[in-house]
């Protein structure tokens, strides 16, 4: 049996610095003084107390606990593992929180020298509490949107005890968000695995297994009578009841055998998974009290009742073949073959095929390698494989009709149904090439280990939404087109430092990668991405990397005694100085040049273990270079969506004035007042770090006591440090979903967390 | 021990036999044929009437603008005329380009909301047209359902040559994927043959099945302003004159009370776009609201909680507010001062500021969403379209004068406010108070004033007269959306663009 439990606090790890009430006072007239805002939002009072909201949302002190007990055990015939774990998390935005509590079972039985059979059974509830957050912004905006936003002159409360509202801002008060508004996630997960293996000769194993997994999902939210948004509706909830599964059949053969210098292993086997989602809705909103919550939709007001259901479905079949054989334990082979099908496609192109290619060298094992003593472990590799992709919307080679927008008829809603889609019966598999050539190594009899990788990888036929004539109604068709190719190197290490009793590792891990898209099935870019007000984010175009940020490059801040003649624009001194990269005398969207990726030039970490005796020290620390990121809540600091807004403190108490020629900030008299190029050099940031991601220290006593075989404590922090200049709450995050699309917007602050351990094992 | 094995050896030979079986059927492609459940075949969906009242439905929604698109539809249309502008908000990006004329065809909304919306009605229409024949019902339903899809396409497309000039004509559902514009002629003579063909087919006013979808009257409307704006005088004449003789529609009584969603059925709008709170509702007040409004004692107006402040400002130009008599009951609909939530008093004149409160708020607004309907046409507007049309054939006209009066007195303009021929120096004396007249009448409704400037000729040259230098003759259409361009070569650019 063993035990290991930690608990912890978690703070937030930096806050964005915006303008206190003090400096707001004073920039909001400053600004009103010199005509960047209108006189009906001057602030009478200067010295008003305010709210920090930020200080507010976020709570400096969530707990975090985990514990874990396992025990295993067993016969010659059966063994058994049982886990049991309890994970309880507080957010730092006050009233998040999430918890864990699963139990896990494996159990394996030898029935007969042929025979065994095993299980293993997962199962877990979590409950996840949240609130408000997200893109929305003004009246739907979440809590970050409103921490970063609202008038921070403004106390929580009215002399009334409502909330606070400004009259001059679109949204709710943001502790009206965290305290009203009861959002909840209970979820019920199991899966689990069954199998048969049975020898059928001393060579070949015929194996089964079955297995399912079964997700089901309550989220309710009720949104208070108290918040502005629900206050004119009396209270609004809804309750959304999901299940999402899938469950899964196997079989393989395989014949695995080692004769005199030849190894041989052959697998073949078949496999199919199907995917089932359902959901249902309701929402109601006008209650006679807050105190039922979503526990009681049936109170609402019946005419504003809805509801809805959905279900899909989607299926997989393969057929796969392997053959490993080596020679002389030197000479490595592999060769497989996948048939992959999937009820996603067309009814011609459902199955496509994978093969795939690698050969291995352990040159440490040939004769004229004995003599070269440094070398412990040397291992050229090389290999070439293509595997499938199938992650697309369900039914979208067919065609169907699905539910539209709703006619207004009789002053009601009369549920409209239009086409799905603009189907396309001949979409196949995605496919992906990879080539892949690497060095294992290890000097000095294994003190010193690592890897060598280069990889090209190339993506074709991509299932792409390529824009098709919007006159027939339908603007885009999924369809297999383009290619873009990922290339870079990776490298680690591995190093024992020192042995002795004073024990030190090192390990370092460095990786490139260089994205490239080759080809997008038509001759024009493709530009998207929107998030909030902010639209036109990315390109994609032949040439240049995925996402590649799209805006204006600025030059600076235009100075009194610049030469205006150069633009036909109604430019100031004080405003932001585009380039015009054509030089046609005016800034528009001609103007828009490529402003970096989100692709990583480098990602790095070390990790260091110093161990001696019982004790050890281990420290993380990561880090990437040349990544870029449009920040949102930036580009809102810069083109305020309306006046009263808290902004980012630097740029406005930096801003151009006549005595304070700033370069690099402008006077905000008209943000707006060149067209809101939101897209720029200044908020598209570096968003490069160095983290020390973890410290922790530990000991490790020896007990003398017969039932206590282990026992150890450890006092550890997360996210000890991050150097960046990046002016958002996190370099790392990426709110807006996806890995390269980098967007950071209303992003949920990062945690640093101290906790200390224990592990027993009994 | 060794009996359990054989035992359990054939019963795994057996579960590996059947595992190949179940392999070996499913291996044949009808496996991988995976059930739809909560979409339909539009075959079948079509062969039933109410299929095809959902596909209507959809058609309607898609070009009855509404909602957030109804709204910026208008502010698109507004912004770009001597009556309105913005500031503020994030639709302010649009509004500038909308103001100073510094529009291209990257806009997203003339892709989003003008071009996107009507075509995907269209779409719907030809869908409906193809596949009506499907279901055995009653053939004089299924008359008027084919009658409303044609009217739906035929509006759809008269709104598409108002913004953009000749688009492609897609008319089925097989034409080319690729396919250009068409010509002037063919797309006039569609939209005039189809409105029509189909005036005959639908219901009488007040007899369609429900309030909201389209009726005689409706197209004929649409027909008459179709003539109005490419200025066939005499087939409006003879079109309004078709729509007075349905005896159906007069003049409101009250100006002020006539956008109140309490009114909104009534005998004065022939063609609206509906709108409710329940779904998509009329989003302008919400952006009309003065910052930080808490009530005006002269409109009698106060601020509900729960009514929605946006951050964007919908103002009005004052020289617009000017040019009212103070006894025009239509400028009663304007806020020139207000009370803030600190009670401080605030004027909004003199600072090109004033509001339009013409849809007064609705007491039972959703958030965003205020229930009154957008009147596309009114009875006003096709008294004063048969006015200009008889003035522009046969000037003097005391007939077209009295037109002009029947809708002056309705705004309280009676007596020494009514206008006559004497004022009239000119055919161009009375175009200039008719182009006044409909501003009055008309302000800050959806695109009547664009039209109306372009029509008279002076959409550039009030621009320029506002400041807006970059006005060009090349501004009358938009630009075919960018998107719409890149996704279809065959689709030319208008000129200038």
């Amino acid at each position: 049996m063993s035990y290991s439990g930690s608990y912890g606090q978690q703070r937030v790890a930096n806050t964005i610095d915006l303008l206190t009430t003090a400096e707001y006072v004073q920039v909001i007239n400053g600004l009103i003084d010199v005509g960047g805002g209108p006189e009906s939002n001057r602030i009478a009072d200067a010295d008003v107390v305010g709210t920090d909201w930020q200080a507010e949302v976020f709570d400096n002190g969530a707990p975090i606990q985990n514990h874990s007990l396992a025990f295993s055990g067993g016969n010659e015939q059966t063994r058994y593992y049982l886990a049991l774990n309890a994970f309880d998390q507080g957010g730092i935005l006050r009233n998040t929180a999430f918890s864990r509590y699963a139990a896990k079972l494996n159990i394996s039985s030898q029935i007969t020298d042929r025979l065994e059979v095993g299980t293993a059974i997962n199962v877990s509830y979590s409950h996840d509490k949240q609130v408000p957050s997200g893109f929305g912004i003004n009246a739907q905006s979440g809590t970050m949107y409103t921490a970063l936003n609202f008038d921070p002159t403004l106390p929580i409360y009215d002399s009334d005890g409502n909330y606070q509202l400004s009259s001059f801002l679109d949204m709710d008060n943001p502790m009206s968000l965290v305290n009203e508004v009861l959002a909840a996630s209970n979820a019920y997960r199991t899966f689990g695995t069954a199998y048969a293996q049975y020898k059928i000769t001393p060579y070949l194993t015929a194996k089964v297994n079955a297995g399912g997994d079964i997700n089901m999902r309550r989220r309710d939210v009720y949104v208070g009578q108290k918040t502005r948004r629900a206050m004119a509706a009396g209270g609004s909830g809804s309750v959304i009841n999901g299940m999402q599964g899938n469950y899964l059949l196997e079989g393989t053969l395989t014949y695995d055998r080692r004769w005199d210098s030849h190894y041989l292993n052959v697998m073949g086997g078949a496999t199919t998974q199907r995917f089932v989602y359902s959901s249902s809705f309701q929402d109601a909103a006008g209650f006679p009290s807050d105190v039922t919550g979503s526990d009681n939709l049936g109170l609402g007001d019946q005419e504003t009742f809805r509801m809805g259901t959905g279900r899909a479905a989607n299926r997989l079949l393969s057929y796969l073949g392997r053959v490993n054989y080596e020679l002389n334990n030197k000479y490595l082979v592999t060769a497989s073959l996948r048939a992959d099908g999937s009820s996603r496609f067309g009814i011609n192109n459902r199955f496509g095929y994978f093969p795939s290619f690698a050969l291995g060298w352990k040159l440490m094992e040939e004769e004229f390698m004995q003599e070269i003593s440094v070398f412990s472990e040397l291992k050229p590799r090389l290999s070439w494989g293509q595997t499938g992709n199938q992650e697309i919307g369900n039914y979208s080679a067919l065609t169907t009709f699905s539910g539209g927008p709703s006619a207004i008829l009789d002053d009601r809603l009369n549920v409209g149904t239009q086409p799905a889609r603009y189907s396309n019966p001949d979409l196949k598999w995605e496919t992906t090439e990879q080539l892949n050539a690497g060095l294992d190594f290890g000097l000095f009899n294994g003190r010193l280990s690592g890897s060598v990788d280069y990889f090209s990888k190339t993506t074709f036929d991509m299932l792409f939404a390529l824009p098709i004539p919007s006159s027939t109604g339908y603007s885009t068709r999924l369809s297999n087109v383009g290619s873009i190719r990922n290339r870079g190197w990776e490298f680690s290490l591995n190093s024992n430092n020192l042995t002795g009793n004073l024990k030190w590792n090192t390990q370092l891990n460095l990786a490139t990668l260089a994205n490239e898209v080759l080809n997008i099935g038509q001759d024009n870019p493709i530009i998207s991405g929107n998030v909030g007000q902010t639209s036109g984010v990315f390109i994609l175009r032949p040439g240049s990397p995925l996402f590649s940020f799209y805006g204006w490059e600025i030059d600076g801040i235009w100075q009194q005694d610049d030469d205006f003649s150069i633009t036909r624009d109604a430019v100031e001194p004080g405003d932001i100085k585009y380039r015009d990269v054509n030089g046609d005398g005016t800034v528009n969207g001609e103007d828009r040049v490529l402003l970096g990726n989100a692709f990583p030039k480098l990602t790095w970490s070390v990790g260091n273990q110093l161990s001696y005796k019982g004790f050890n020290l281990s420290i993380f620390i990561d880090g990437v270079s040349g990544v870029k990121m449009l920040n949102n809540n930036l580009v809102e600091s810069y083109f305020p969506v309306s006046f009263r807004r808290n902004r980012y403190a630097e740029l406005y108490l930096n801003r151009w004035t006549p005595e304070n020629p700033s370069d690099r900030y402008p006077s905000f008299v008209n943000p707006g007042g060149q067209g809101d190029k939101r897209v720029n050099s200044f908020t598209v940031e570096d968003a490069s770090y160095v983290r020390i991601r973890n410290v922790s220290l530990s000991y490790q006593f020896s007990p003398r006591w017969n039932y206590l075989k282990n026992l150890g404590v450890s006092l550890s922090v997360e996210n000890l440090a991050t150097f960046t200049d990046y002016t958002g709450f996190d370099p790392s995050i990426n709110p807006n979903g996806g890995a390269f699309n980098r967007i950071d917007y209303n992003a949920y602050p990062l945690a640093r967390t101290w906790m200390i351990g224990l592990t027993a094992d009994f | 021990m060794n009996i359990n094995d054989n035992l359990l050896t054939h019963r795994f030979r057996y579960l590996m036999g059947m595992l190949a079986l179940v392999f070996g059927i499913v291996g044949c492609e009808k496996y991988l044929d995976e059930p739809v459940y909560s979409e339909m075949d539009p075959e079948t969906l079509l062969a039933t009437e109410a299929g095809v009242n959902s596909l209507l439905n959809s058609t309607f929604a898609e070009l009855f603008l509404s909602g957030w698109d109804g709204k910026s539809r208008m502010n698109l249309e507004n912004w770009c005329t001597d009556i309105e502008w913005e500031t503020g908000g994030g639709e302010n990006l649009i509004a500038t380009q909308m103001i100073n004329f510094t529009w291209d065809a990257s806009l997203p909304w003339f892709n989003n909301i003008l071009w996107l919306r009507p075509y995907r009605a269209i779409r719907n229409a030809n869908l409906l047209l193809e596949n009506i024949d499907r279901g055995e019902y009653d053939a004089s339903r299924k008359a008027t359902y084919m009658a409303e899809a044609r009217f739906m396409r035929a509006l759809a497309y008269a709104k598409l040559y108002g913004w953009f000039g000749p688009v492609p004509l897609r008319t089925s559902s097989d034409d080319p994927l690729e396919l250009g514009k068409a010509s002037d002629e063919e797309m006039q003579a569609f939209i005039e043959s189809e409105l029509q063909s189909v005036s005959a087919g639908l219901p009488l006013p007040g007899e369609e099945a429900n309030y909201g979808r389209p009726n005689r009257g409706a197209a004929l409307a649409t027909l008459c302003k179709f003539y109005l704006n490419t200025k066939q005088w005499e087939k409006v004449v003879t079109t309004a004159d078709d729509i007075i003789a349905l005896d159906n529609y007069r003049l409101y009584s009250e100006y002020e009370k006539l956008f109140r969603v309490e009114n909104e059925r009534n005998s004065e709008f022939i063609l609206v776009f509906p709108q409710s709170p329940q779904g998509n509702g009329n989003g302008y007040i919400n952006g009309a609201f003065p910052p930080g409004f808490q009530r005006d004692p002269v409109l009698g107006l106060e601020f509900r909680s729960g009514w929605q402040n946006w951050a964007a400002q919908y103002r009005l130009y004052d020289s617009f507010y000017n040019s009212f008599k103070a006894s025009d009951e239509r400028r009663k609909l304007i806020m020139t001062g207000y009370i803030n939530g600190a009670g401080r008093e605030i004027s909004l004149l003199n600072n090109n500021d004033t509001r339009s409160i013409k849809y007064w708020p609705d007491p039972d607004a959703i958030v965003n969403e205020h229930g009154n309907d957008l009147p596309e046409i009114r009875f006003a507007d096709i008294l004063l379209a048969k006015s200009e049309a008889l003035a522009e054939l046969n000037w003097p006209s005391q007939e077209a004068v009295d037109l002009v009066n029947q809708v002056r007195e309705r705004a309280g303009l009676v007596g020494d406010d009514a206008v006559s021929l004497a004022d009239f120096s000119s055919l161009q004396a009375f175009r200039d108070h008719m182009l006044n007249e409909r501003a009055w009448e008309f302000y800050n409704e959806v695109g009547i004033r664009r039209e109306d400037l372009i029509r008279f000729g002076k959409f550039v040259s009030s621009a320029h007269g506002r400041g807006k230098t970059n006005a060009r003759e090349t501004h009358v259409l938009f630009p075919i959306p960018q998107a719409a361009m890149d996704a279809d070569p065959s689709l030319e650019q208008n000129d200038g663009y």
